[in-house]
């Protein structure tokens, strides 16, 4: 245990000071009440002064029956900052939309405040609530105040991430679904792949409303749900008229902006050639009081996003172009197992299903899920000719 | 302890429903608009003419119980007990009471929270975990984030930009949020080998999975002192670390040579065009703690240039996009350097396969893109004194020598000769001379089978 020793932190005190918010107050709001917190804080300032991480690989520690949802952490600095040897992370899965009430977030303070060090993020990069910093001996009070609460661990390692969307349909007129109760629905039909790692390497799903993503699910989600309309764009010419009245330079800041053309203003009416409107939702975005999406709305599926490692960075690509979330829930969930069938069985270690993809090519990916390719899926057809065509198969055949 | 067969497990997360504020329940996929009334509060509008009023304010994403509960507080006082955070570590209050929005600023204000992030701004910087509690960081991630935004708070406060602007940082290449495809992206480098520790590392990794896990084949097994380790070849290694986050044995962090990246252009939205990556803009500053004075200023740079420069909504790639690469890198006073041109995979596909190039690219005339030679002409090349014809019959020799074991090209001839009459200073245009000469000979021919070669002549197998 620490013995109450008071660290010199003249760097990291060089950031309490400045506009922005700082980490640094938030650390020392804590450093009186917890040892683990003051030693913190010591070795993030010999970090600071070295200009190197402190702490050692962690991997095993968690709660009992589960793979995931703990990243374990160790100083390698313990002998000097004993208080913060153990240092693990506990991911909270959150509620859909990172909504709370003041009750809810205080019983997770108090019950973080009596186990850990006090100190979270809100949230983590995937979508977590993250307690950061405890040792092994407190993860499974943590773990049974937590749950006695209604509250479980997210995921981490080789499972299904905590899915996470942006808040959707329950403030933001945009929203093509409803992108938190699909969240909350896949949360829950795979607690089981969350908890207990089973797959090749992670695999994440987020749920954006609208093609403004502003869960960025299609740079870093294996499945990735963005709403989408099938019908016309909703237009309310007066209300266009409105906004030009009001100074909006509608040809340069709307017309021109539109990635296919599809917009003419003769100072009257709005014509959008909706067959070629690709929903981006610029115009929208611009002029909200004037335009929505169609009332026929659902979600583009697309897959394979992920970060550089290890074959390179991937932005996640049409897999299906329209489904409706929930009358298609069920066909959506049978692709899902295929998927996850398919790269289970042939996925080598640490392979994102969009390395995957990249590896067996797209064409026998979809030949191996059931999904016949179509052009959607494609920026443009190939232009190499190495084209490694297969004899006609009789139907009999294997 | 928990009694083992009354362990709750596999609950998942509470259900949102719990948490709506009741305007948000009443009104859950009815609203029509919003409006940004001023920096950091917006109202959205209802079909059925409610109206919710939302003060959005910066955390530093790291966040003691104590700031939570202070959140809370506010949460009580002003939105009947409800608040939520945004996906990019910001709080949201909501309020159907319009007299409380003021107040909720100011507020929000005292406790040390600055209010704003919504519309065009900068919305808070997406950041990882870095030396407050990753093993793998090249760099502080918090540090940065509030170096850079103690500067650049003005854009989070108020809405002075063309566009959004989405910064992202990472403290290592594994990029543990959308780096890469950011607007402007700071990213962690390594630039050194890593370190290995060949007493330990057949005990503590696995040696084929190690192998396995590096992207451009660069670690192979080898015998190190009697250990049973792998070596890296240092030609192919960009320093990803992905073989330490395999295997501790294998660090990569180095307090000299670590440092930062910068990126530019990246863009996860689809409106106007389809999303980025986050190009290449500075390849290297060094980590300074505490500040990152470098980092600060490169950053600052940017982010003014594009403001300065950028058409209304113009994302930074879009901008990048219009004014093309040349004009970035000299507005923002940027070097380019051939860490700028990709080699990885597929990497042509990055060069630029078009005449389409502005006025700034005409500015200097071709010689001025060579780099400096440095032998010089000055040299007077030493007089050759073996004669063609010499160096025709050594040609010939060589082929007849070899005729049905190997055939050579017209440059292997020429190698060939250059060496065998290198103390008479033979050079390349003498040596083609011999070539030219024994053609003319006719003692050989130009044949072609899969390639150009120098061949006796012969009837080939297609006359027969």
């Amino acid at each position: 245990m620490a013995d109450g020793k008071t660290y010199e932190t003249p760097l990291l005190d060089e950031l309490t000071h400045g506009p922005w918010p700082s980490f640094v107050t938030e650390i020392k709001k804590r450093v009186d009440k917890s040892p683990m917190c003051n030693d913190l804080l010591g070795q993030l300032e010999q970090s600071y002064q070295e200009k190197i991480g402190h702490w050692k690989h962690g991997g095993i520690v968690g709660v009992f029956g589960y793979g995931g949802g703990v990243i374990g952490r160790y100083s390698d600095l313990a002998e000097k900052y004993p208080a913060c040897g153990h240092f693990h992370t506990m991911r909270v899965n959150q509620p859909a939309g990172f909504y709370y009430t003041s009750a809810a977030l205080r019983e997770l303070c108090d019950i973080w405040e009596a186990h850990g060090s006090g100190l979270t993020n809100m949230h983590g990069s995937t979508g977590d609530i993250v307690f950061l910093g405890t040792t092994t001996d407190e993860l499974e009070p943590v773990f049974a105040e937590l749950t006695k609460k209604g509250w479980d661990l997210g995921g981490s390692g080789s499972n299904v991430r905590t899915p996470s969307c942006c808040l959707g349909q329950s403030r933001c007129e945009h929203a093509c679904y409803d992108t938190m109760a699909m969240c909350h629905k896949v949360t829950m039909q795979f607690q089981d792949e969350l908890h207990r790692p089973q797959f090749p390497y992670k695999f994440k799903f987020k749920f954006s409303g609208c093609a403004n993503d502003c869960v960025a699910a299609i740079a870093r989600s294996d499945l990735a749900f963005i709403g989408t309309w099938r019908d016309d764009m909703r237009v309310d010419n007066d209300k266009v008229g409105e906004y030009v009245d009001n100074g909006l330079d509608i040809v340069n800041d709307v017309l021109l902006n539109c990635p296919t053309k599809c917009l003419r203003w003769d100072g009257k009416t709005l014509d959008v050639d909706n067959a070629n409107c690709v929903r981006c939702m610029h115009c929208i975005n611009v002029m909200p009081k004037a335009l929505r999406a169609g009332v026929d709305t659902g979600a583009t599926v697309l897959i394979g996003a992920k970060a550089p490692i290890i074959q390179g960075a991937q932005i996640a690509s049409v897999l299906i172009p329209f489904i409706d979330p929930e009358k298609d829930y069920d066909d959506l969930m049978e692709i899902v197992d295929n998927i996850w069938e398919l790269w289970c069985e042939h996925g080598k270690n640490r392979e994102r299903i969009g390395e995957f993809i990249q590896r067996v090519n797209m064409g026998t990916f979809l030949e191996a899920i059931g999904l016949e390719p179509i052009p959607e899926m494609v920026a443009y057809p190939r232009d190499n000719p190495y084209i490694f065509f297969k004899e006609d198969e009789d139907e009999d055949d294997e | 302890m928990a009694d083992v067969q009354k362990r709750i497990t596999d609950i998942g997360p509470p259900h949102y429903s719990k948490f709506l504020p009741p305007v948000i329940a009443a009104n859950y996929g009815k609203w029509l608009y919003h409006d940004i009334l001023k920096p950091g509060v917006m109202v959205h509008v209802s079909e059925t003419g409610d109206k919710v009023f939302t003060v959005r304010c910066a955390s530093p994403r790291i966040l003691a119980v104590e700031s939570i509960r202070t959140f809370c507080d506010l949460a009580d006082k002003y939105c009947d007990g409800h608040l939520r955070f945004t996906t990019r570590n910001n709080v949201e209050f909501m309020t159907t009471d319009e007299s409380n929005v003021d107040k909720l600023v100011k507020d929000v204000s005292d406790a040390g929270y600055l209010v704003g992030g919504i519309g065009n701004a900068i919305s808070n910087v997406v950041h990882t975990q870095g030396w407050v509690h990753c093993h793998s960081s090249a760099t502080d991630a918090s540090g940065v984030v509030k170096s850079v935004m103690d500067e650049l708070a003005d854009q989070f406060s108020e809405r002075k930009l063309p566009g959004k602007l989405r910064i992202a940082l990472a403290c290592c290449l594994n990029m543990c949020g959308a780096v890469h495809c950011s607007d402007i992206a700071i990213l962690g480098v390594h630039t050194v080998l890593p370190k290995i520790f060949h007493e330990e590392i057949d005990k503590i990794c696995e040696i084929p999975n190690l192998i396995a896990s590096c992207p451009t084949a660069a670690i192979r097994p080898a015998e190190v002192d009697g250990n049973k380790s792998v070596e890296v070849n240092g030609d192919v290694c960009m320093f990803c670390a992905n073989c330490y986050t395999v295997c501790p044995a294998m660090p990569l962090n180095n307090p000299d040579h670590d440092g930062i990246s910068i990126w530019v252009g990246g863009k996860i939205s689809n409106s106007r065009c389809a999303p980025k990556f986050s190009k290449l803009a500075i390849p290297f500053l060094p980590n300074n703690p505490p500040r990152w004075p470098e980092v600060v200023e490169a950053v600052t740079n940017i982010v003014e240039t594009w403001a300065d420069n950028a058409r209304p909504y113009e994302r930074m790639g879009e901008w990048i996009d219009r004014i093309g690469w040349p004009n970035f890198f000299d507005l923002c006073g940027l070097e380019f350097s051939k860490y700028h041109i990709d080699d990885f995979r597929y990497a042509g596909l990055s060069y630029a396969r078009t005449s389409h190039l502005r006025p700034i690219s005409f500015a200097d005339a071709a010689g001025d893109y060579e780099e400096d030679d440095e032998a010089g002409d000055d040299e007077v090349a030493a007089a050759v004194t073996v004669g063609v014809d010499d160096i025709a019959d050594f040609m010939y020799k060589m082929v007849a020598d070899a005729m049905g074991v190997k055939k050579f090209k017209s440059g292997d001839l020429t190698k060939a000769a250059m060496a065998h009459f290198a103390d008479q200073n033979c050079d390349k245009k003498t040596a083609k001379q011999g070539v030219n000469a024994l053609i003319e000979s006719k003692r050989c021919v130009y044949t072609y089978f899969g390639g150009s070669y120098i061949e006796i002549p012969h009837e080939e197998g297609a006359a027969k």
